[in-house]
C-alpha cells in the first residue's frame, strides 16, 4: 500500500514529496469517482431511509447496497450523464493520529517515489 | 412503458429508471432463469421478469420521499405489497451474481490494470485504488445508535471500496458502523486478514489516502 506523505508540524514537504502527493491525488480521484458513480446512478444509497432497529433491518440495507454495487459493475460500460454527477467532495481531515510507520512499509513508498523520479 | 417511445422518450426513460432500454433487456437475460421468478404451484402467475427489473431499478434510483413504496406503486401501477415482493425477488437474483461480478482480478487482468495505471499515472505495480465512504442514514438507528454516529455529525454505515482504473469495483467491504475509521475497517477486512495468513505477495500494491496505516 502506498499512502501520501504527511506534513509534519514544523516543516513543509520537500519538492519531490509534493510531486508524489499530487500524482497520488490524481489517482485518488479515480476511486472517488467510482463511489460517485454508484451514488449517482442509484440515488437511494445516497441516503438510507429505513430505521435500523434490528439485525434484519441492517441485513436488508446491506443487501440493497450490495445490489447497487453489482449493478454498477454490470453497467460499467454505459456512461452516466454528466448532470447526474454532482460534487460530493468529502473533506478528509488529518486529525487521526496513525503514525505507526514500519520501516519496511515506509521503504516501499520511498521505492515508488525514487522510481517515479527516475521516470520523470 | 418499456417499448413505447411516444409515451416516454429515451431521455425520460433514462432519468426515470437510471439505465437505458437496451440495458434492461441485457439485465433480463442475465437473471431471467433464476428460480425466484418461477411460478409456484397453486399460486397466481408472477409478473414478467422485465417488470420486476424495472420496479427494482426505479426503487434503487429514487431518492428521498420519492422512494417510498406507495409512490413507486403509483408510477408502476402496482400495489405497495407487490412492489415489495418484486424488490425482494430481484435483489435475491442479483445477489447470486455477486461472486461472478465483484471479484479479485486474476493474474492477466492485474497485469493489464497495472500497465494502464503505470502509463497514465506513473505508479508501478498498482492493481487497485482503495477508498472508504459513508452511506448516510436519514434517521438515527434504534439499535446501538452510538456506534453509527460519525465524525460529521450524523449517522452512517461505513463501506470500503477497492476499484481499478476503469471504476470497476473489485472488492467491497460494507456494513461497519459509521464511527469506525477507514483504516480500522481495512485492518478488519477479509482480504487483509487473509493476506496476513499467507504472507502478502509483494508484487502488488494499492493506492490510498493519507492517514492510512501502511500495509
Amino acid at each position: 500500500m502506498v499512502p501520501a506523505f504527511k506534513k509534519s508540524h514544523n516543516a513543509a514537504l520537500s519538492k519531490e514529496r509534493k510531486y508524489f502527493n499530487t500524482k497520488l491525488a490524481k489517482v485518488w480521484t479515480k476511486s472517488e469517482h467510482c463511489i460517485g458513480l454508484v451514488k449517482a446512478r442509484f440515488q437511494r444509497v445516497r441516503e438510507l431511509r429505513p430505521v435500523i432497529s434490528s439485525k434484519r433491518d441492517l441485513a436488508v440495507l446491506l443487501q440493497m447496497i450490495m445490489c447497487a454495487c453489482i449493478l454498477h459493475n454490470l453497467l460499467i460500460d454505459h456512461v452516466i450523464p454528466e448532470d447526474w454527477l454532482e460534487e460530493q467532495a468529502e473533506i478528509e481531515d488529518d486529525d487521526e493520529e496513525l503514525e505507526q510507520h514500519d520501516n519496511e512499509r515506509a521503504n516501499r513508498r520511498n521505492q515508488v517515489l525514487y522510481y517515479m523520479m527516475e521516470m520523470h | 412503458m418499456l417499448y413505447d417511445g411516444m409515451y416516454m422518450t429515451d431521455d425520460e426513460f433514462l432519468s426515470n429508471f437510471r439505465i437505458d432500454r437496451a440495458c434492461i433487456h441485457q439485465l433480463t437475460e442475465l437473471i431471467k432463469d433464476d428460480e425466484v421468478f418461477i411460478k409456484c404451484w397453486g399460486k397466481r402467475d408472477k409478473q414478467p421478469v422485465v417488470l420486476h427489473i424495472m420496479v427494482f431499478l426505479r426503487y434503487l434510483g429514487s431518492y428521498g420521499n420519492e422512494a417510498s413504496l406507495q409512490k413507486i406503486g403509483l408510477v408502476m401501477g402496482m400495489s405497495k405489497g407487490a412492489i415489495n415482493d418484486c424488490v425482494i425477488r430481484v435483489s435475491q437474483a442479483i445477489l447470486k451474481l455477486q461472486k461472478k461480478v465483484i471479484r479479485r482480478p486474476d493474474e492477466e487482468e492485474r497485469k493489464q490494470i497495472g500497465s494502464r495505471i503505470k502509463q497514465t499515472h506513473g505508479f508501478v505495480n498498482c492493481v487497485g485504488l482503495i477508498d472508504g465512504t459513508l452511506f448516510h442514514l436519514a434517521f438515527a438507528p434504534t439499535l446501538n445508535l452510538e456506534d453509527y454516529f460519525m465524525r460529521k455529525g450524523n449517522y452512517a454505515i461505513k463501506a470500503l471500496f477497492v476499484c481499478d482504473d476503469t471504476a470497476k469495483i473489485t472488492l467491497v467491504e460494507i456494513g461497519w458502523p459509521g464511527s469506525m475509521h477507514d483504516n480500522r475497517v481495512w485492518l478488519n477486512s477479509d482480504v487483509y486478514l487473509a493476506k496476513k495468513c499467507i504472507s502478502a505477495t509483494k508484487s502488488t500494491c494499492l493506492v490510498i489516502r493519507h492517514s492510512w496505516r501502511l500495509w
